[in-house]
């Protein structure tokens, strides 16, 4: 009977489990290909070369694999690389480079191009916020750092929660959202038990945390993904410093923060009149503690002092990566905790921007698109809408993965947008806007631990998520007036 | 039916009984299982590994007719599946050399003395099987609600860098 029953069991299980996934799977690779199989000509946009149509039905796959979600979202960026490098570079598929025409061929991408967007400069930045994050976390200064900062605040539950956020923001600016939500979280925990059930005040403090870690995010180019995807196109003539970027970064996070705090009190009052947050410890004072704290404030100032020495975020990146391996701060060990799914992410975002880019096909898509017709203003506020209600439903990065390339495209190419701030801005908007979405579980890592902790409904979390997003939207337009009356942008 | 799985063995129907009544706040995350025997639970582990589900924690006594529960603890123990188990005693009547054989051999979890105070049992288990979903699951956030959830944000912390 055993085996009978195993095999039975697992069939069930296999069956249910993989119905839904299979259909997602075949749509998700179905719609491409029927797509490259379809002649040129019938596809309405101009111009398109043989490689340009490749390039659409791997943009088509990262759209719909993205979107549905049949295997994780990481795993699409690495197909995404794979196919570009099997179908559209010069080290690909022989049968596939060229078919003896030329002009309606295209040119091939240079694979090597595709290769080092595993290790592009806005990764190894990226990778010197993990070593900080790495380090931080192993030597216990995040969360010391947390028990100093919050002690001003004292115990009257409006100003704890005020703290609470502030701190949240400004740790997420440095490490990832996930991360900090996830320790802020731990430290609000036995809290959270004291309030009564029916206190409107729980609500409030489980959801000021993800809020805070979403908003304070956007303060930083390493703040989360999305704004490395953006610092990708802000290069050459249109690029932005890690400094420049906090001067209206942190201003924004911070104003928007404030109006979440005021939101989440008056949606949610908490009853009680004293709460006491209490995290345990001490600053730790070994040889490599002292090397933690010095290489964690030194990174950061020369972050922001680009101008006086010279070197770029980049190259600043190193410093921590460098020293923490060095001195056995980081181990080989610790190595292995470093997220590579969000790095490979951002990579196959890059990847894929470049592809749309070289080949010629996001140029053309948009030529494709009378776009001239509509007024640029109309164009700004579409695009950010968009950004915030596709990263409501579907992952940030993965968000920016696909509308950055198009949005780059279009801001060099539309010369009406050029009296608004041009392409630097609505990169910058765009990037922005995929860090406002808040208003689901799904919509954020941050948003999902809060809503794991039972205490908050949907309904609460939508309710207050589209408000702060809203209102963050209507900062954002705010933000992009002023760089604009200032000359920024 | 859920993944994970707490199996309690007692000859006493009563006492089996009463731990479910118990550890009820745990029943949407976990399939309580009860057992009069040592051949029984095993069984139950069999039928349960192959519907491709593991045991989370075993609550035994140790004085039983038939195989006794420090034996039973000794040989989850060796089992790759069932290693990871959480294992506690739930025992009136262990004698010094069966509780030392327990930790020494079984990894014995915890020792509670029966009788026992509802609300301390539940606390132990919950904290055990905190332990349990931090070392062996993948995605342990849907365990905050019933778990100890500030230990679970803690490892989620020091794991998602």
């Amino acid at each position: 009977m055993g085996l009978e029953y195993l095999i039975q069991s697992m069939k069930t299980k296999f069956e249910s489990f993989n119905e839904k996934i299979m259909n997602k799977l075949f749509f998700a690779f179905a719609v491409p290909i029927v797509l490259a199989a379809i002649p040129r000509e019938l596809i309405p946009i101009v111009n398109m070369t043989v490689i340009e149509h490749r390039m659409l039905a791997i943009f088509v796959m990262a759209v719909l694999f993205w979107v549905l979600e049949p295997i994780p979202i990481f795993a699409t960026s690495v197909m995404v690389v794979a196919l570009q490098l099997v179908t559209i570079s010069n080290r690909g598929m022989i049968w596939l480079r060229d078919n003896g025409n030329e002009s309606e061929f295209g040119e091939l991408l240079d694979y090597k191009d595709l290769l080092q967007t595993f290790a592009s400069p806005i990764i190894m930045l990226f990778l010197g916020g993990f070593f900080l994050a790495i380090a931080a976390t192993k030597y216990r200064l995040d969360v010391n750092l947390a028990r100093v900062f919050l002690r001003p605040f004292g115990s009257n539950p409006q100003r704890v929660m005020l703290g609470l956020m502030l701190i949240t923001a400004v740790f997420s600016m440095f490490m990832s959202n996930t991360a900090t939500t996830a320790l802020m979280l731990a430290v609000l925990a036995p809290v959270l038990k004291l309030f009564r059930p029916d206190d409107p005040g729980r609500i409030a403090f489980v959801l000021c945390i993800p809020f805070a870690a979403n908003i304070g995010g956007i303060g930083t180019p390493i703040g989360t993904p999305p704004n490395a995807v953006a610092m990708k196109y802000l290069t050459g003539e249109i690029s932005i410093g890690f400094g420049e970027w906090m001067v209206f970064g942190v201003p924004f996070s911070l104003l928007l923060l404030f109006f979440a705090w005021r939101l989440l009190l008056w949606f949610s009052p908490p009853q009680e009149d004293k709460i006491g947050l209490l995290i345990q410890g001490s600053f730790l004072k070994s040889r490599q503690a002292i090397i933690v704290y010095f290489i964690f404030g030194s990174t950061i100032l020369l972050w922001l002092t680009e101008h006086i020495h010279g070197m770029s975020s980049h190259v600043v990146a190193m410093l921590p990566v460098t020293v923490f391996v060095a001195t056995r701060i980081v181990t080989s060990k610790d190595l292995k905790k470093i997220s590579w799914d969000v790095l490979w992410l951002i990579s196959g975002g890059i990847a894929l921007g470049l592809g749309l880019e070289k080949t010629g096909l996001s140029k053309h898509m948009i030529e494709s698109v009378p776009l001239d017709r509509f007024p640029p203003i109309l164009i700004i506020l579409i695009a950010t809408f968009l950004a915030i209600m596709m990263s409501t439903f579907i992952s940030n990065t993965a968000t920016a993965n696909l509308l950055l390339p198009l949005v780059a495209a279009l801001g060099s190419s539309l010369s009406s947008l050029e009296a608004l701030g041009g392409d630097k801005l609505l990169i910058l908007l765009v990037a922005f806007s995929c860090s406002l979405a808040m208003g689901l579980p799904i919509s954020t890592p941050p948003n999902a631990m809060a809503y794991a902790t039972d205490m908050i409904g949907t309904k609460e979390l939508l309710k207050s998520g589209c408000i702060v997003g809203g209102i963050g939207l209507l900062l954002l337009y705010l933000m992009a007036y002023i760089l604009r009356q200032i000359g920024f942008v | 039916m859920n993944e994970y799985t707490i199996i309690c063995v007692d000859d006493e129907r009563e006492i089996l009984d009463a731990v479910q009544y118990d550890l009820e706040p745990l029943a949407s995350h976990f399939d309580l299982e009860a057992a009069e025997s040592v051949d029984e639970a095993e069984s139950v582990i069999d039928q349960m590994q192959s519907e491709n589900r593991s045991l989370a924690l075993v609550l035994c006594d140790h004085i039983m007719p038939g195989r006794l529960g420090v034996d039973f603890l000794i040989q989850l123990n060796q089992e790759l599946e069932t290693k990871k188990a959480r294992k506690l005693l739930l025992t009136g009547q262990a004698d010094l050399e069966a509780t030392i054989e327990a930790v020494n051999q079984a990894g014995l979890h915890y020792f509670l003395a029966k009788p026992w105070d509802s609300g301390a049992l539940l606390k132990v288990v919950i904290d055990q099987l905190t332990t349990f979903v931090i070392e062996n699951v993948e995605e342990p956030l849907s365990f905050v609600k019933v778990l100890d959830g500030a230990r679970i944000f803690n490892s989620i912390h020091e794991n998602e860098i």
